[in-house]
């Protein structure tokens, strides 16, 4: 294989394909296209020009664009596309051309191979190439990336060293630049939030590039058409990215704190409850043991009530005077607390009518021979039989909301309901 | 800032279920870490049982005016056809009751609520100017439609529900995954949605108990996989029984594999199907039905491995459930499970049968590994506390109050009335009536607080008994001096009619509302409170359904309580009247409510007995205690008459020691013992009168045929039926001794009288007196005329001495400070009158 394909294949291995290379160029393009608006002929320089990504954007976008590289393999690349690349010194390239006659002079990953006293050249002679307002855009590795200052800058071996992007920015300042912008390139992480933030973020995924962005003097109207681009923030920082690992490891001793908080004040509760369960365990214990001797009992009661019943049910005659015996006692008698201890009893006879389909039809008829008794009768079936709504058909129409007389108020509205009720009919 | 917080998620059948208790408890606990908010409880009165339960959560946190129920129309639910007037109109009323509490935020725990329940649960109308935040446990339906939405009516409302849902303003989801799924398919803000996590019950926790008898009730009788849930087709319960199956026959041998939780009988049949067809034995795997939460605890902490093979969670408390309880646990790696169970070595494809094998072999071979994923498991599930969610939800809540624009529009019932006027639909004359009736209640438009004192007896026949002077004697004080803050309102009830109704004024002095309101039904609120201080059985057994509706919609209901005595000494009245049946009733229907205040400590002392011995359940919700009645009787106007013999019985009395007895002659009284005594005391060469006062009351016809023919009646022994005051006075000034005999009482104001009038009392030794009495009276327990009769043998050597207990320094109150006690019993402090006299 030919050396001269060397810088090629490792460009083709590690800076990414065309495609990948080209989209990421496309952040500069904010900064370049308002220069298409100022002026007629818009002629940029690329020095080192590689694989001529950008002179291919440029191209696409209108600008007439020249490339320089000193290596062939590169050139042929350029060429394949119907590029203008030509093998020039970077330096000399830029002597050759007159004042005022480009709008951007770029250079992508061309600083850190260069002698430092070549790229202060290159800064100098560029600010006398650019028209007005004109942009020199300087990208190289960000050595503040700790993987990229450590370890990946070295994978080219043609890298002299790097360049702080201080360093680099204050060139063009100290050239007499109108302004200069440092932009963070290709971080990993976007934003995503303070609580996933980890280590492996701080290490590897601060910006792995940057790029010096530098504009010559020009009117201020003209400079204004680029203060957007200018005023933005781009690129993530290390700052940025130990602060959110910072947060997020206070988060994460907050939660702990809280657990330990948490699990202490459980303890203590537990213990608590643990004394109050003994207690009720053992009054637990007595109830048990009293239940069982109630519950004894009741079966008893039960068996007796309910041979009692039978024989009184099964009584004939029982059945047919029972209302009368109650209800004639119950007029007889004046006396209020006489009364409401009837009452109850009165209660209880409605129910058992309730129960006895046949034995309410008899006495219903027998009482109909005596109106008096008849009116107090039905006055108490009606205070004391409750309907059973939950298990029947009845059930939409009735309410578990029992239903009262409505306050004064409740009868305000009712009223009230009615009358917009037929108001909005009669509109209709 | 006031949080509001709709928790009819806690009311609907969902309270056996997840979804309700997560409700409760999320509420609790925004409660409880509420710091300087407001927070109030919105409830439907629609599920009247849950009401007091959910008020009791609350107890320790807020006040209990702020849980606030409304009351709602009934029946709304949408799965049954004809509710819809009701159901638009419910929900209108819901929404202007929680406009009323002008809510700077609204919380809704549970928005799929109404279907097969009576909930409203509505975002409402854009007539709120605050922010509604909800809750997504999960989307299982809305993905699953084949499998879940088969019933079309559900459908339609469930589908309905999500459209509105996605509405609201601020949405809180139980796991990270939920959230992710709301943000996916229902295309929520990813800044409107915040995971607030969800945590385990405290039931929940290492226990290593080891009581085998609830294994062996369950049927298991070896080391034990288990899984804990519903059999619904996304459990994946048919692939955990063919990996179980898949075991290596070593392993298999050891455990066996116990569902717990509520699976359907079909369900059951397919997953035994499963087993035979995987060839394992049918003895290897337990069903155990629906467990109580302190069983289930039991298996968790009791398993060997916890798997929960679901494919599709909204957060999976099983698996935290079984991690707190020191279960080790493997899961399915989908959904929400992963964030519960952070083991990735124990996470395993659900639709891949031979991975759950492996997984289950790995823990189930090698038990230190176990320990070890089981302890990094439950150190990670120390994140999810009730705390730490309802901090993030209080966190959430601050930070959109702060965004929303806070203008409050008050809401009028005229407003509502239109809406509801203006509701299309069928309905008919009683849905207005009950819409007209939550209106009235939900709004009210009396502001002051109330106090409702029931004088039901009182005002409609005055039986003149010792409770109707009590009733008189507190009320007037209570007229006089009403508490600071209420208003005071004198109620009845009738037997015939439900409701209780505005009282007619009863002295010219009272400052009462104007008479036109009498025979109207009380209005009521949430804070008033309603004393029951008349005693009237049947009325108030008749008005339960009213009480019990005031009770549930916040009003505090306490009754005084006079004695048990009918309950406890049944033989001192007639069997057919029954009383003790009626006055358990009457307690029966009393304890339902907030407390009672008894008359005196003794009583509630059987108040707490009869309480603890009959409805136990009631003893966590019943308040029960005591107060001391007055005894300054002087603004009471004394009757006045002075038979024609008294000159005769006053010289009689004047000629020698003179034992008195004051009461109605009835068996409970002790009047036959006193009388056996005296007949030997009269034998003996002690020269003494019993003089008895009283009228005559029920079963001792025998006992007064043998006063009247007394050989010493009118010579030693009087008995004086019905006597004027004046009178009384008289023969008060000359005796030398009262002898209380009852042997029971609620109160003992003859023994005050006494005192006050500076004369010894002999008095039976029976809790009551001694509480009253103290050391001031001389006590027999006597059960026979001849201890008794060497009792007052006793008693008059030490009076000839002058030894015997004085009664003049005994303390009693006048009503103003007996009253000041029933306030204070019932939660009403009256303001600092200082102290009065002893």
């Amino acid at each position: 294989m030919n050396n001269q394909n060397f810088y090629r294949a490792f460009e083709d291995k590690f800076r990414g394909s065309r495609e990948n290379i080209k989209s990421r160029l496309e952040v500069y393009l904010p900064f370049v296209l308002p220069l298409k608006e100022i002026y007629e002929e818009f002629d940029v320089l690329d020095i080192g020009c590689g694989r001529g990504e950008w002179l291919e954007l440029m191209s696409e976008n209108g600008f007439n664009a020249t490339g320089v590289d000193i290596d062939d393999g590169m050139l042929a690349a350029c060429k394949d596309l119907g590029l203008n690349a030509m093998n020039k010194d970077a330096l000399f390239a830029l002597k050759e051309l007159p004042d005022e006659s480009q709008v951007v002079i770029s250079g992508f990953h061309i600083a850190e191979h260069l002698p430092f006293d070549t790229l202060l050249e290159i800064v100098k002679e560029s600010k006398r190439v650019l028209k007005p307002a004109g942009m020199l855009i300087l990208e190289t590795p960000n050595p503040a990336n700790i993987y990229v200052g450590t370890n990946s800058f070295y994978f080219d071996p043609t890298h002299t060293s790097p360049i702080p992007s201080e360093l680099l920015s204050f060139l063009p300042e100290f050239f007499g630049y109108k302004r200069i912008k440092v932009l963070g390139l290709q971080e990993g992480q976007k934003e995503n939030g303070t609580a996933t933030t980890s280590i492996f973020d701080v290490y590897f995924n601060s910006s792995p590039d940057y790029a010096v962005v530098a504009q010559k003097e020009a009117d201020q109207n003209i400079l204004s058409l680029f203060d957007n681009e200018f005023a933005k923030n781009y690129g993530l920082s290390i700052n940025t990215l130990c602060n959110r690992f910072e947060e997020s490891i206070k988060i994460r001793f907050d939660k702990i704190a809280f657990a330990a908080r948490d699990a202490k004040e459980k303890a203590q509760s537990a213990e608590a409850k643990a004394q109050s369960a003994e207690a009720k365990a053992q009054s637990a214990e007595a109830k048990a043991q009293s239940a069982e001797a109630k519950a004894q009992s009741a079966e008893a009661k039960a068996q007796s009530a309910e041979d009692a019943l039978n024989a009184i049910y099964t009584s004939r005659s029982w059945k047919i005077t029972a209302p009368y015996r109650i209800l004639g006692d119950f007029t007889k008698n004046s006396k209020q607390r006489t009364v409401n201890v009837l009452k109850s009893v009165a209660a209880k006879c409605v129910k058992k009518i309730e129960n006895y389909p046949r034995l309410k039809g008899l006495t219903s008829k027998l009482i109909s021979h005596f109106p008096k008794i008849k009116s107090r009768f039905n006055r108490f079936y009606e205070i004391y039989y409750v309907p059973k709504y939950y298990n029947d058909a009845q059930f939409t129409q009735t309410c578990n909301l029992k239903f009262f007389p409505l306050t004064s108020h409740g009868k305000q509205i009712y009223e009230e309901i009615k009358k917009e009720i037929a108001q909005r009919n009669e509109a209709v | 800032m006031r949080i509001v917080i709709d928790l009819q998620g806690a009311q609907t059948d969902s309270r056996f279920r997840g979804i309700g208790r997560y409700s409760l408890a999320i509420a609790r606990a925004i409660a409880a870490n509420k710091a300087h908010h407001e927070v109030l409880i919105v409830l439907n009165a629609s599920f009247p049982e849950t009401i007091e339960l959910i008020r009791k959560e609350f107890a320790d946190f807020l006040p209990y005016e702020n849980i606030r129920v409304f009351d709602s129309l009934y029946p709304t639910r949408e799965s049954q056809p004809g509710n819809e007037w009701r159901r638009s109109a419910a929900a209108k009323i819901r929404e202007a009751f929680i406009n009323d509490l002008n809510p700077d935020v609204l919380y809704v725990t549970s928005f799929f609520e109404g279907f097969i329940d009576d909930a409203v649960i509505t975002l409402g109308s854009s007539q709120h100017s605050y922010p509604i935040v909800v809750t997504l446990y999960d989307l299982i339906p809305l993905l699953n439609p084949t499998k879940y939405l088969t019933n079309k009516g559900y459908k339609n409302f469930y589908l309905a529900k999500i459209k509105e849902f996605t509405k609201a303003d601020g949405f809180f989801a139980i796991s990270e995954h939920s959230a992710a799924e709301a943000v996916r398919h229902l295309g929520i803000k990813i800044e409107k949605i915040t995971n607030i996590s969800g945590a385990s019950d405290n039931i929940f926790k290492i226990n290593k108990d080891n009581d085998t008898n609830i294994l062996k009730h369950l049927g298991i009788n070896k080391p034990y996989v288990l899984y804990s849930g519903g059999g619904d087709e996304r459990k994946n319960l048919l692939r955990l029984v063919q990996s179980f199956a898949g075991l290596s026959a070593q392993i298999m041998d050891q455990f066996m594999l116990v569902l717990a939780g509520y699976i359907l009988e079909d369900e059951k049949k397919k997953l035994l199907k499963e087993a035979a067809i995987s060839k394992l034995p049918l003895d290897k795997i337990v069903f155990t039905e629906y467990l109580p939460e302190e069983d289930l605890a039991f298996l968790y902490n009791n398993c060997t491995l916890f798997v929960l093979p679901s494919w599709h969670e909204g957060f999976g408390l099983p698996a935290l459930e079984a991690i707190r309880c020191g279960a080790p646990v493997i899961a399915s790696n989908t959904s929400s499970l992963p964030e519960v169970v952070c083991t990735e070595e124990t996470l395993f494809d659900p639709f891949n049968t031979e991975d759950i094998t492996q997984k289950m072999e790995s823990l189930l071979s090698n038990e230190s590994f176990r320990n070890e994923i089981a302890k990094k498991q439950y150190n990670h599930s120390l994140i999810f506390s009730w705390d730490n969610s309802a901090r993030t939800a209080i966190n959430f809540f601050e930070r959109i109050f702060e965004k929303s624009d806070n203008s409050t529009s008050a809401s009028s019932i005229s407003n509502l009335i239109s809406d509801i006027a203006s509701i299309d639909g069928n309905f008919n004359d009683l849905d207005l009536k009950f819409a007209a009736k939550a209106i009235s209640t939900n709004h009210p438009s009396v502001r002051k607080k109330q106090l409702f004192v029931d004088i039901s007896e009182l005002i409609q026949t005055d039986a003149r008994t010792g409770v109707q002077r009590v009733t008189r004697s507190i009320l007037s004080e209570l007229t006089l001096n009403p508490p600071k803050d209420y208003e005071v309102v004198p109620v009845y009830g009738k037997i015939e009619e439900t409701g209780y109704m505005y009282a007619a004024p009863l002295t010219n002095n009272a400052n009462r509302r104007c008479s036109n309101n009498d025979s109207e039904i009380i209005e009521f609120k949430i804070g008033d409170i309603f004393l029951g201080l008349d005693l009237q059985h049947h009325v108030t057994r008749c008005q339960n359904d009213f009480l019990k509706f005031m009770y549930q919609m916040g009003v505090k209901i306490y009754f005084v309580v006079y004695d048990l005595i009918p309950i406890l000494l049944p033989h001192c009245y007639p069997a057919k009247h029954s009383v003790d049946i009626i006055h358990t009733q009457w307690l029966s229907v009393v304890s339902q409510f907030n407390g009672a205040v008894c008359i005196s400590k003794s009583v509630s002392d059987e108040l707490s007995n009869w309480l603890t011995k009959n409805i136990p359940d009631r003893l966590d919700f019943f308040d029960i205690s005591w107060f001391h009645l007055g005894a300054d009787i002087n603004n009471s106007l004394p009757s006045l008459g002075i038979p024609d013999d008294s000159i005769q019985v006053m010289n009689a009395i004047e000629d020698r020691i003179t034992f008195l007895m004051v009461g109605t002659v009835e068996p409970r009284k002790g009047h036959k013992i006193v009388l056996d005594a005296f007949e030997l005391i009269w034998n003996s060469a002690l020269n003494a009168n019993l003089v008895i006062i009283g009228k005559k009351g029920w079963m001792v016809d025998d006992l007064c045929v043998r006063m009247r023919k007394h050989r010493e009646n009118r010579k030693r022994l009087f008995w004086l039926e019905g006597i004027s005051d004046e009178y009384l006075e008289k023969v008060y000034a000359a005796s030398s001794c009262l002898i209380a005999a009852s042997e029971g009482e609620g109160f003992g104001l003859p023994l005050i009288e006494a005192a006050q009038k500076k004369i010894p009392i002999i008095a039976r030794d029976i809790p009551v007196f001694r509480e009253v009495a103290g050391k001031h009276a001389y006590y027999f327990s006597a059960t026979t005329g001849e201890e008794l009769a060497e009792s007052i043998k006793e008693w008059m050597t030490l009076y000839n001495e002058g030894r015997h207990p004085k009664s003049d320094d005994m303390p009693w109150l006048t009503w103003k400070e007996s009253t000041k006690q029933l306030l204070k019993a019932i939660g009403i402090e009256s303001e600092g009158s200082g102290s009065d006299n002893e």
